[in-house]
C-alpha cells in the first residue's frame, strides 16, 4: 500500500500515493468519532480532515446548513455552552466554523446516541434519566434523530434509526394518553401543553383523529345528532283542519331552534379548540367539515326528505338554506383556530353540502312550475268549455221540444205528402227557422264571451306562480360554486320561458284561435234580429277589440314581469343579446300576438263590410236614387247612408289606443278602401234619377266627411277616392236636357282625380235614369260621334 | 459484420476488447469514444491505459461488464450514493489484498468510474471504523509525521470533543 496520502510533489497517477481527490472520497464515509482518529494520523490525512468542505456537508446532512444564520450576523459560537436539547439552534453559516460546530454537536450528543446502541431497558436511557419533562424528551429525541444522519455505520446507523423511532412511538402513545386525561377532566391547559410537543413532533394528524374522535364522534349520539331519537316529523305541523286531506306547515321554530343548536355545538367546540391548538393545526376547519359534511347532511336529508311526504318540499329547501345562511353562520362566533376567514370557510361548506339538494330542488321547482301553470290553464279552459256547453244546452232546450215536432212532423209530412203537402211546407219552415235561431243565438251567445277566452286572472296566477318560485331560486343566487350559481341563473330563465310557453301557447294562442273562430263563423244576416235591437256596432268586432286590448295588457304584464324580476335583480347577464333566451322567448310571444291580432282583424273588417253591404243590399230602396216624381228628398243622406256611416262610426275606432298605432292605421286605411269599393258597387247596380242625385250626393257627401273626420293617416291615399266620388254624383244632377254638358263633364277624366278610367265612367253614366234619352248626345260628346249619326249611305 | 469492439490496452500491452456499453462505464472512456468518433463507432478502437496494470485492468472491466446495465444514482445526488449501503456483489468483488483494492481505487478515480470509487472508499471507511490513530498507522502501513508539539496540540483538540 502507498507510503503516504496524497502529496502536491507527486505525480497524478502514483500507486504508492492516494491522491487527494480519493481521500477525501474516503472521508466522507467516515463518522466525526473515525474522522477525529484519521486527522492523528499523519499530516496529509490531517489536511483531508480540516477540509471545511467536508464539515459543512455534514451539516447539509443534517438539514441544519440552509436554515443556519448567515455569518453578516456576527454570531459568536459559545463552546461553553452545551445543551443538548439546544445544541442544533443556533448554527452560523460559516465555512470556516463548520467543523467546530459539528464538533460541539458530537460532543453533546454522541454519548447519548451511543448509549442507543447498547442493549438497555428503555427506562434506563440515559436520555430519560438526564431529560424528565416530555418536552425536553420530545426535543432530545428529534435531535438524536437527525443525529442519526451523519451516523454512516450501514449497521449502526439502522439500528439506532429504528430504535429512536420505536422510542418515538411509545413516547407519543404515551403522550396521546395523557393528553386524553386531561381532556376528559376538561383541563385544557394541560391538554395544550401536550397538543404542542405532539404538534412539534409532527403529530398533526394523529391530534386531528384524536379530537375528532373525541368531539365528534364520540358525541354521535348527543343532542341533535341523536337519530334515534330525532323525529322530522316534529318538524312539519298539520294544519288543524277538520277536512280529510292533512296539509302540513313548516314549524319554524323548529327549524330555528335547530339552526341555533348547530351554532351552538360549533361555538362550543370552537372555543375547546382555540384554547387547545395553535393555529398550525386546522382542527375547526376539520371538526367544521365532518359536522357539516357527514353530521348535518344527514341530518338535513331526513328534513328533506320527510317534507317531500308533507308536501313541503319546495318551501322547505331554500327555507332551510336561508337559515343556515343567515342565521346559522351569523351566529358563529370567532375562531381563532381556523382565522379571519371562517365564516366564509363554513360557508363553503355548507354549500358543497347542500349542493346534490339544491341541485335536485331545482329540477323539482321547474317541474312543480310547469305543471301547476298548465294545470291551471287546463282548469280553467275546462271550464269555459263546460260554461260554453251549459248556456248552447240551456238555449237548445227550448228548441228541444220543437226539433221533436219537426222530427215527428216530417213523419207526417211523409205520410199526407200528397194532400197537404203545401201548408207542411209552410209550417216546417218556421220550425227551422227557430232552430236556426237558436244556433244564432248560441253564436251570439259564444260572441259574447269572446272576452272570456282570454283571462287576466289566469296570466296573474301563472305570474304570481313564477314570483313565488323565483324567489324560491333567489335564495341560492349567492351560491359559492359558481356551477351551481349558473344553474340556478338558467332554471330562473327557464322558468320564464315556461311563463311565456304556458300563456303564449297554451292560452293566447288557444284564445286567439277560438276567437277567430268564432268571428269567422260570424254571419251578419243570421243574426240580424240581434243585432239589430242593439245598435250598430259590429258586436263581435267590438268583442275582438276587447281581446286585443286584454293580451296587449297581458304582453305589458309579461313586460313589467320580466322588468321587474329578471332585468332589476340582474338575473339577465347579456340585456340585449341574442344568448339571452328569456328576451327571445318574450319577443317570440310579441310576435304571435301581433300576427293574431292581425288574422283577427282581418276576419274583423269582412265582417264589418259584409254587414256595410248587407245594410246596402236590403235597404236601399229604389226609389231613393230614383223617387217617384216630386216625393222623398232626404235632408242630410238617406237613411241607408246614415246606417252605414253609424256602423263605420261605431267600429272604426275600437281600436285605437288599445294597440299598435300602425296597426290601427292599416286597419282604418283598409276599411276606407273597401267602403269605397262597396259604394262604387252599390252605385253601378242603382238607377239614379236626377232629383234622386241630390239624395246620392248628400249620401256622398256624408261617406266623405265620415272619411275626412275619421281618417288621420295616409289621407293622401285615401281623400282623392272619395272625393272622386262625389264628382261622380254631379253626373246625375245635370239636367238631362244639358246632355251635351254631361258629356263633357263624363269625357274629362281629370275631374275624378284620375280614380277612375273612362271605362268605369262610363258604366256610372248609364246609370242614369235617362240614358237612353241622353245616350246619343252624351256619347255624342265622348266619341265625337253617336251610333245614331251613322247612316248608311 | 460483428459490432465494432472498444480495445483497451493495459500498462504491460495487454489487449481487452469489450463491448462500447462496457467501456462507457467509465466517463473517460466514454468521452474518448465520443469526441473522436462522433458519428458512432464504426471499427474497431483502441484506448491505451498506460498507468493501469493487466490484472488491475481486468477486475475493472469485469466490474464494468457485471454492472453493464446498472443505473446508478445520479452524480450530484451525495446524499443517495453516501446513505446507499455497499452492493452485495461489490462486497465479495472488493475481497481483495489492500494493493489491489488501493489499485482499482486508483483506477476507478483516473477512468472516472464513480459508482465502483465509491464501493472502494466504503470499504476502505469500513476498514477505518472504530480504529485508534496508531492501529490506523499500522493498517494503512503510514509513517507519523507530526511533530510532537504538532500531536499534543492535535490530541488536545479532539479530547474536548470526546471529552463529556
Amino acid at each position: 500500500m502507498a507510503q503516504v496520502i496524497w502529496n502536491p510533489d507527486i505525480d497524478v497517477y502514483d500507486t504508492h500515493v492516494i491522491p487527494l481527490p480519493v481521500a477525501e472520497n474516503i472521508a466522507k464515509y467516515l463518522c466525526v468519532q473515525d474522522l477525529l482518529a484519521f486527522g492523528e494520523v499523519s499530516r496529509n490525512t490531517r489536511k483531508t480532515v480540516d477540509n471545511p468542505k467536508l464539515w459543512v456537508s455534514k451539516l447539509k446532512e443534517m438539514g441544519l446548513w440552509d436554515n443556519a444564520y448567515p455569518t453578516s450576523e456576527k454570531r459568536r459560537i459559545n463552546l461553553n455552552d452545551l445543551n443538548p436539547l439546544t445544541c442544533m439552534n443556533e448554527i452560523i453559516k460559516s465555512t470556516k466554523a463548520a467543523k467546530v460546530q459539528v464538533l460541539k454537536i458530537y460532543k453533546c450528543l454522541n454519548s447519548y446516541y451511543s448509549d442507543l446502541i447498547l442493549h438497555k431497558p428503555y427506562d434506563k436511557l440515559n436520555i430519560f434519566k438526564d431529560f424528565q419533562t416530555p418536552e425536553d424528551q420530545a426535543t432530545i429525541l428529534t435531535n438524536l434523530l437527525v443525529y442519526n444522519r451523519i451516523d454512516y455505520d450501514p449497521h449502526s446507523s439502522m439500528v439506532i434509526r429504528d430504535k429512536i423511532n420505536a422510542l418515538f412511538e411509545i413516547f407519543e402513545n404515551a403522550l396521546l394518553r395523557e393528553l386524553e386525561i386531561h381532556y376528559d377532566l376538561q383541563d385544557y391547559a394541560k391538554t395544550k401543553r401536550f397538543v404542542k410537543i405532539l404538534t412539534q413532533l409532527k403529530n398533526e394528524q394523529t391530534l386531528i383523529d384524536f379530537f375528532l374522535q373525541k368531539s365528534v364522534f364520540d358525541n354521535e349520539e348527543i343532542g341533535i345528532f341523536d337519530f334515534d331519537s330525532f323525529d322530522p316529523s316534529n318538524f312539519y305541523k298539520a294544519s288543524s283542519s277538520e277536512t280529510q286531506d292533512m296539509s302540513f306547515q313548516i314549524d319554524f321554530g323548529m327549524f330555528e331552534n335547530m339552526i341555533d343548536s348547530i351554532a351552538n355545538l360549533f361555538n362550543y367546540e370552537s372555543e375547546i379548540i382555540d384554547s387547545i391548538f395553535s393555529q398550525e393545526i386546522p382542527m375547526m376547519y376539520k371538526v367544521a367539515e365532518e359536522l357539516v359534511a357527514n353530521r348535518l347532511s344527514e341530518l338535513f336529508m331526513a328534513l328533506i326528505d320527510k317534507s317531500k311526504e308533507s308536501k313541503l318540499y319546495l318551501q322547505t329547501v331554500p327555507y332551510l338554506y336561508e337559515l343556515l345562511v343567515s342565521r346559522f353562520i351569523c351566529k358563529l362566533s370567532k375562531s381563532d383556530n381556523a382565522g379571519p376567514s371562517y365564516h366564509q370557510l363554513v360557508r363553503e361548506l355548507v354549500d358543497m353540502m347542500y349542493e346534490s339538494f339544491v341541485a335536485e330542488y331545482m329540477r323539482e321547482e321547474l317541474l312543480a312550475f310547469k305543471s301547476s301553470a298548465s294545470h291551471s290553464i287546463d282548469r280553467w279552459r275546462e271550464s269555459l268549455s263546460r260554461r260554453e256547453e251549459e248556456t248552447s244546452k240551456s238555449i237548445l232546450k227550448h228548441v228541444k221540444v220543437e226539433t221533436k215536432h219537426d222530427f215527428l212532423s216530417s213523419f207526417r209530412k211523409v205520410f199526407t205528402i200528397n194532400s197537404q203537402s203545401n201548408n207542411n211546407e209552410t209550417e216546417e219552415e218556421e220550425k227551422s227557422y227557430s232552430e236556426i235561431q237558436a244556433k244564432t243565438i248560441i253564436l251570439s251567445e259564444n260572441l259574447k264571451s269572446m272576452n272570456q277566452v282570454l283571462s287576466i286572472n289566469i296570466v296573474m296566477d301563472i305570474l304570481g306562480d313564477a314570483k313565488i318560485a323565483l324567489q324560491r331560486l333567489l335564495n341560492f343566487r349567492e351560491y359559492t360554486i359558481a356551477a351551481l350559481k349558473d344553474d340556478v341563473l338558467e332554471t330562473i330563465q327557464e322558468v320564464f320561458i315556461n311563463v311565456i310557453n304556458s300563456i303564449g301557447d297554451e292560452h293566447l294562442r288557444l284564445g286567439f284561435e277560438t276567437a277567430l273562430k268564432y268571428l269567422q263563423d260570424y254571419n251578419p244576416s243570421k243574426i240580424k234580429p240581434n243585432s239589430s235591437e242593439k245598435g250598430t256596432a259590429i258586436e263581435p268586432l267590438v268583442v275582438f277589440c276587447e281581446l286585443i286590448n286584454m293580451a296587449d295588457m297581458i304582453i305589458q304584464m309579461i313586460d313589467i314581469f320580466y322588468k321587474e324580476e329578471m332585468l332589476h335583480k340582474h338575473i339577465i347577464k347579456h340585456e340585449n343579446s341574442v344568448l339571452n333566451p328569456a328576451l327571445q322567448n318574450k319577443k317570440k310571444l310579441e310576435g304571435l300576438v301581433d300576427t293574431y291580432v292581425a288574422d283577427g282583424l282581418n276576419v274583423g273588417i269582412n265582417v264589418l263590410m259584409s254587414e256595410v253591404e248587407n245594410t246596402f243590399a236590403t235597404e236601399l230602396k229604389k226609389s231613393y236614387y230614383n223617387p217617384p216624381e216630386g216625393s222623398l228628398v232626404f235632408d242630410g243622406g238617406t237613411d241607408v247612408a246614415r246606417k252605414v256611416v253609424n256602423i263605420l262610426e261605431d267600429n272604426f275606432d275600437l281600436l285605437v289606443g288599445c294597440t299598435d298605432k300602425s296597426i290601427v292605421e292599416v286597419y282604418q286605411q283598409e276599411i276606407a278602401e273597401r267602403l269605397f269599393q262597396v259604394v262604387v258597387k252599390t252605385l253601378k247596380n242603382t238607377t239614379i234619377s236626377v232629383t234622386g242625385a241630390i239624395n246620392l250626393i248628400s249620401d256622398l257627401n256624408l261617406y266623405y266627411d265620415f272619411i275626412i273626420n275619421h281618417v288621420k293617416a295616409n289621407k293622401r291615399m285615401i281623400f282623392p277616392l272619395f272625393q272622386a266620388l262625389k264628382k261622380v254624383g254631379s253626373i246625375y244632377l245635370i239636367d238631362g236636357s244639358d246632355s251635351k254638358a254631361i258629356g263633357k263633364l263624363v269625357s274629362d277624366l281629370s275631374k275624378f282625380n284620375g280614380i277612375f278610367g273612362q271605362e268605369e265612367i262610363y258604366e256610372f253614366v248609364q246609370r242614369r235614369e235617362d240614358w237612353l234619352l241622353v245616350r246619343k248626345d252624351v256619347e255624342k260628346v265622348m266619341y265625337g260621334l253617336s251610333l245614331g249619326d251613322c247612316t248608311i249611305i | 459484420m460483428p459490432e465494432p469492439k472498444v480495445i483497451i490496452i493495459s500498462s504491460d500491452d495487454e489487449k481487452f476488447p469489450v463491448d462500447v456499453k462496457v467501456a462507457e462505464k467509465s466517463i473517460l472512456m466514454k468521452k474518448m469514444i465520443e469526441d473522436l468518433n462522433p458519428d458512432g463507432l464504426e471499427e474497431d478502437f483502441e484506448i491505451p491505459t498506460p498507468n493501469v496494470r493487466s490484472t488491475v485492468l481486468a477486475k475493472v472491466i469485469e466490474w464494468c461488464t457485471h454492472h453493464k446495465n446498472t443505473v446508478f444514482p445520479d452524480d450530484d445526488d451525495e446524499d443517495a450514493r453516501k446513505s446507499a449501503p455497499v452492493d452485495e456483489w461489490d462486497k465479495n468483488f472488493l475481497k481483495v489484498d489492500q494493493e489491489m483494492l488501493y489499485e482499482i481505487i486508483l483506477a476507478a478515480n483516473y477512468l472516472n468510474i464513480r459508482p465502483l470509487m465509491d464501493s472502494g472508499c466504503k470499504i476502505v471507511a469500513e476498514m477505518i471504523r472504530g480504529k485508534s490513530p496508531e492501529e490506523l498507522r499500522r493498517t494503512f502501513n503510514i509513517v507519523n509525521d507530526f511533530s510532537p508539539e504538532e500531536e499534543a496540540a492535535i490530541r488536545r483538540e479532539n479530547e474536548w470533543a470526546e471529552d463529556r
